[in-house]
């Protein structure tokens, strides 16, 4: 007794001594991860942000997912096939998989949990693209069937879904956590809450959320694909960046996004800089010309004007020591769809005021003040800057809260420019071709309009062959990289910084993947 | 005296009503639409958003919103939250105003306790350079915004020196640096005053009387000094409990304390309209309390004030 | 005894026999430390008249060759963020901070002066109407109410001048009433209503002339106040707009750059915090000189 107990204070001792920031409470291995802002919900078809989405990748489990690589792969899936015609997908789920609560999950819990998400009192975000190809999908929305009747549960582990069209990238979507569901035993029938505590089939089981402090979730004993290493991971509320940094600087936290106005000095730190890691991510960041609310933005050789006086790699080198990328179109590498031919803007002020004089601004005389709203000053100072100096323009600039920002760009009416980053759900050149430039959409932010772009996206998106589906995304995306619909600044990384003791932490183009597959290795 | 309980009762639930209807009505009158912010990144349909306004009854007359609002609170039910959909925002203030309470009481005592030690010695050697070197300490207190100072204080004791932690509030060691933060400004002001109070009372006739009894030096001092120099101290503390309540947004938000002046200000941000009337309501309570009680301290540390309006 | 944070502490200026004003004037001088910070007041406020002048760059103008260099003799306090020259905007800011700390404390003056003395000097539902709303607006919590306020308004100069006006105001008013109700029973003002002078000649000529010693002080040591609480907002990015400069947006930046470059955020932070201690020390000297009671 004694011996164990002077064992373990040495033991103690030692690591503090040697300074080997392993986090343990009672003998239990932790992972403590910030998050910047409490999860708007724990539902995976709720997910409305970020953090959402990454606790659910911990909490819940769907038909597939995404691996490291971001390929799609079967998760509660062990077999699939699709019917010739490539409409009738039928599914094999696991029989070894439970929900947290300890009952096998069946694929009737896939119909019901999606037949939830389609009730407009539930709230999800779903209830719009995937299911509009699902047999009975429109009608159940729109409240004149109460049943979907293209998905049947066929027995206890067989699921079939009808789709009206042949789709390239259903399994793709359901690889989203949205697309993932919960049992109906865990929530209150027609309202977006829990019976209770959250219930999922991930590798982790919910243990507590303190609003405001963290979310806190434990290695599931039970999970299909085997209990996970860690016993323990922390989603810590950290609302500021430099104090979690700082933090994890002091060993509070184990793994911390590092601010570009921080990576010169981390990547220099001779301790810090062994612990970077670096992760490829499909996000474009541009910058928004709403033409609906900023008339001069209708004139396209205003727009280019902008894309020419704009120097990308100052941005991306002397402001954000390289976190960024050049962009030099709106689809990120590492998407199928890349189009590596494509040059972009160069920077040419000259050419950019002999545009700004032909469309009637010389030197910006007449040019009305602009408001840029960001949710990043320095580059929003920045694009000023060179607004001002290589245009003449006058260029101020709103810091919006996160949520106030979003809101005011799907509403169309509050930013006349803005700066955003615009991040995939899945692999695919529509997630920026279609989404931020299609005619009348409502995450088309820039309100801008052009039927020839439109005309390719929609070949592109009834193309039923890759190639020729390829060729037709790349085809919109010059057209409108020429028509300057927006200026596209830079691809983003993910860049953290990892406690040498956690081993085996990844991202794929998305974001961080579940924490699953994270061990120690004191 | 209980005609004196009863009027301050009925001023202070006055208060607390006009507090809420100007919140409210503020609230009301907002530009931009809760229910957008609550869908966070993606765009709602407009079924969803409809029936979300029903639920939280948005879809009512403005004054009516206002009564069942009163209604419900006089039962201690301050509506549910819109961002953290279906939590009573009773559940969110309740451990939030706990831990403010916590970590400010620690900043208060620390900034009182201070300040009366460096006014008083000011006061004693004035115009010495103990005198100026403690005033001009004091004026630094004045002259930081928190943010400034929260962020030296980091770098330098949690960073450099690695003395204490960065963030957060599990630990008494977590409460120094916010302490000294949140302290530094009160304690500026209040070392002033005391500062001046007493310079003000030393030459007091009774002074010199007590002196001349014979009595120790500290004895006169403390007893009848201190004592006397106390009141026009106390009014400023009374307010300055109030005011630290809900100043100290920016101090929580830098430590990470999940405490009533983050959830208030980020309820704010996200027109969180429950969380905002709610923590509206109970920082003006905090106040209206806190001068209640220095009235009544007043009154028993010096019985020739009367307690009377 | 000395009145702080504008609270209505009790003081009476006593009728002088020779021009009192002259008088607070010369002990006012005697004031070392008020003398250095008037005159530190008065450069910087000549600096930001002159900023146009004095300042070797544009407040805006970016060099991104030179992003976050240390000190120079090219660039006095070195680069911003965006290779902007911190001293060019430090003189600039001075202009916005100054600008708006004088105006909200004006204004909110002159409101807090006209209500304080009709509440005062009137009394009755009048003086409780007014009473009532300066206790609302003291028992909201002040910062959560002023980024409530802006955040309903769109940020930008206009809106954070409105915002910090109305959350002055009641200081002063509460402290004017307190006056006027001292001043009310003086020999002179019941001498002047026995002599039918109108309400308001008897409330601006007599009642306010005798009632200004803790206004000036308090007027003086509320700029600072303001300054100060507009630094807090611009925390929240609802302060002014960049890229005009302003002392706390600037250190608010410069806190994101600490562990690189802390140029950003020290300069800005000693000029701010010695502008505090200057208007800290010319109210206490101005409460020193102007009434002479306190003078041991």
């Amino acid at each position: 007794m004694f011996k164990k107990s002077s064992f373990v204070l040495l033991f103690m001792a030692l690591i503090v001594l040697v300074g080997v920031q392993v986090s343990a409470q009672d003998g239990m291995t932790v992972i403590r991860f910030p998050i910047t802002s409490d999860p708007a919900s724990l539902e995976p078809g709720l997910v409305k942000e970020l953090f959402s989405g990454q606790l659910a990748l911990n909490l819940h489990a769907g038909l597939f997912t995404y691996d490291a690589e971001t390929n799609v792969v079967p998760y509660l899936v062990s077999d699939y096939s699709v019917s010739e015609d490539g409409l009738v997908y039928t599914f094999q789920l696991r029989d070894d998989a439970l929900w947290h609560n300890g009952r096998p999950v069946l694929a009737e819990d896939f119909k019901k949990g999606w037949e939830r998400y389609l009730d407009p009192n539930v709230g999800a975000q779903t209830a719009g693209e995937p299911w509009q190809n699902v047999v009975g999908g429109n009608e159940l929305y729109s409240g004149t069937a109460d049943e979907l009747t293209g998905v049947q549960a066929l027995d206890e582990h067989t699921l079939q879904v009808t789709l009206i069209q042949p789709s390239l990238n259903f399994l793709q979507s359901l690889a989203v956590p949205v697309m993932w569901v919960v049992p109906e035993e865990a929530v209150v029938p027609g309202q977006p809450e829990w019976v209770g505590d959250p219930v999922g089939a991930g590798p982790f089981r919910f243990v507590e959320w303190i609003p405001n402090v963290k979310v806190v979730l434990e290695a599931n004993p039970d999970f299909f694909l085997g209990k996970p290493a860690a016993d323990r991971i922390e989603f810590l509320v950290v609302p500021d960046a430099a104090t979690a940094l700082a933090q994890y600087e002091a060993g509070e936290l184990d793994i911390v996004g590092v601010p570009a106005s921080d990576l010169e000095r981390v990547t220099n730190d001779a301790t810090l800089g062994n612990q970077l890691q670096y992760f490829t991510r499909a996000q474009l960041q541009y910058a928004g010309m709403n033409q609906s609310m900023f008339e001069a933005f209708k004139d396209v050789r205003v727009r280019q004007a902008f894309n020419y006086a704009i120097d990308r790699n100052v941005i991306v080198e002397a402001i954000l020591n390289n976190s960024w990328t050049v962009a030099t179109g709106l689809v990120p590498p590492h998407i199928p769809e890349y189009n590596a031919d494509l040059q972009g803007y160069a920077y040419d002020p000259t050419k950019a005021q002999e545009l700004m004089s032909e469309a009637g601004y010389p030197n910006g005389e007449g040019f009305p003040a602009l408001e840029l709203a960001t949710l990043n000053s320095t580059i929003g100072e920045a694009v000023a800057a060179m607004l001002n100096a290589n245009l003449g323009i006058t260029v101020e600039i709103l810091q919006p809260e996160r949520g106030d920002m979003i809101d005011g760009l799907w509403a169309h009416d509050r930013w006349q420019f803005f700066l955003f980053g615009w991040t995939a759900d899945s692999p695919s050149a529509s997630v920026w071709t279609y989404e931020l430039l299609y005619c009348g959409l409502d995450s088309n932010f820039s309100t801008y309009c052009n039927p020839e772009v439109d005309a390719s996206v929609d070949q592109a998106r009834n193309a039923t062959a890759f190639d020729e589906s390829k060729q037709a995304w790349q085809d919109a995306e010059s057209l409108a990289m020429a028509d300057a619909a927006m200026i596209p600044l830079g691809y983003s990384r993910f860049i953290y910084l990892v406690n040498p003791a956690v081993q085996g932490f990844q991202a794929n183009l998305f974001g961080p993947m579940g924490f699953e597959t994270v061990s120690f290795n004191s | 005296m209980v005609r004196y309980f009863l009027q301050r009762s009925a001023f202070i639930i006055f208060s607390l009503f006009g507090v809420t209807f100007l919140a409210f009505m503020a609230s009301r009158l907002a530009p931009g639409d809760p229910l957008r912010l609550m869908a966070g990144d993606q765009n709602l349909p407009a079924e969803v958003i409809a029936n979300w306004e029903a639920r939280y009854g948005l879809d009512q007359p403005l004054l009516v919103q206002y009564a069942y609002y009163v209604g419900n609170a006089l039962q201690g039910d301050l509506g549910t939250s819109y961002h953290y959909i279906g939590t009573p925002v009773t559940q969110l203030l309740g451990p939030a105003i706990l831990v403010t309470l916590k970590w400010e009481s620690v900043a208060l005592v620390f900034a009182i306790a201070l300040a009366l030690l460096l006014g008083t010695i000011s006061a004693l050697r004035h115009n010495t350079w103990v005198d100026t070197s403690a005033m001009t300490v004091a004026l630094v207190g004045i002259s930081l915004p928190d943010f400034a100072l929260a962020t030296f204080l980091i770098v330098i004791f949690a960073l450099r020196l690695d003395w204490l932690p960065v963030a957060g509030y599990e630990t008494p060691a977590h409460y120094v640096l916010p302490a000294i933060t949140l302290a530094a400004r009160p304690c500026a002001l209040l070392s002033r005053l005391v500062r001046a109070s007493m310079l003000d009372v030393l030459s007091q006739d009774y002074m010199t009387t007590a002196r001349a009894k014979g009595l120790p030096e500290r004895v006169v001092i403390i007893r009848h000094g201190l004592r006397n120099a106390l009141f026009p101290v106390l009014t400023v503390i009374g307010i300055l409990i109030g005011r630290i309540l809900s100043g100290s947004f920016i101090v929580e938000t830098i430590f990470n304390i999940p405490g009533i002046g983050r959830l208030g200000v980020t309820a704010v941000l996200q027109r969180d309209y429950p969380i905002i009337l709610g923590a509206t309501l109970s920082l003006a309570f905090a106040f209206l309390i806190s001068t209640f009680f220095v009235d009544i301290l007043y009154g028993v540390l010096d019985p020739r004030i009367r307690i009377a309006d | 005894m000395v009145a702080k944070m504008g609270e209505d502490i009790p003081h009476l200026h006593a009728q002088q026999p020779n021009n009192p004003w002259l008088d607070a004037l010369h002990r006012l001088m005697r004031n070392r430390a008020a003398v250095v910070s008037a005159l530190f007041l008065l450069l910087l406020i000549m600096l930001a008249l002159l900023a146009d002048v004095i300042s070797p760059y544009s407040p805006t103008a970016a060099d991104f060759a030179n992003i976050r260099v240390s000190p120079t003799p090219a660039h006095l306090l070195g680069t911003d963020e965006v290779g902007r020259d911190l001293f060019s905007r430090i003189i600039y800011g001075a202009r916005i901070s100054l600008f708006v700390g004088i105006i909200v404390q004006t204004i909110s003056t002159l409101v807090g002066i006209i209500l304080g003395l009709i509440a005062g000097y009137y009394g009755g539902m009048v003086d409780t109407v007014i009473m009532r709303l300066v206790d609302i607006m003291y028992s909201l919590p002040n910062f959560l109410f002023a980024v409530f306020m802006v955040s309903l308004l769109t940020p930008d100069i206009g809106s954070v001048i409105l915002t910090l006006t109305i959350a002055g105001w009641p200081f002063s008013a509460r402290l004017m009433r307190g006056q006027a109700l001292l001043a009310k029973k003086t020999e002179y003002v019941v001498a002047a209503e026995a002599v039918g002078a109108g309400n308001w000649r008897i409330m601006f000529s007599h009642v306010l002339p005798n009632s200004l010693t803790p206004i000036i002080v308090q007027y003086t040591l509320g700029i600072a106040t303001v300054i100060m609480a507009e630094a807090g907002l611009s925390f929240l990015g609802i302060g002014i707009r960049p890229p005009n400069p302003t002392w706390g947006g600037m250190i608010n930046k410069g806190r994101e750059f600490i562990r690189t470059s802390p140029h950003l955020a020290i300069y800005p932070s000693i000029i701010l915090g010695l502008t505090m201690i200057a208007f800290n020390f010319l109210g206490d000297g101005l409460r020193d000189a102007l009434d002479p009671r306190m003078k041991k």
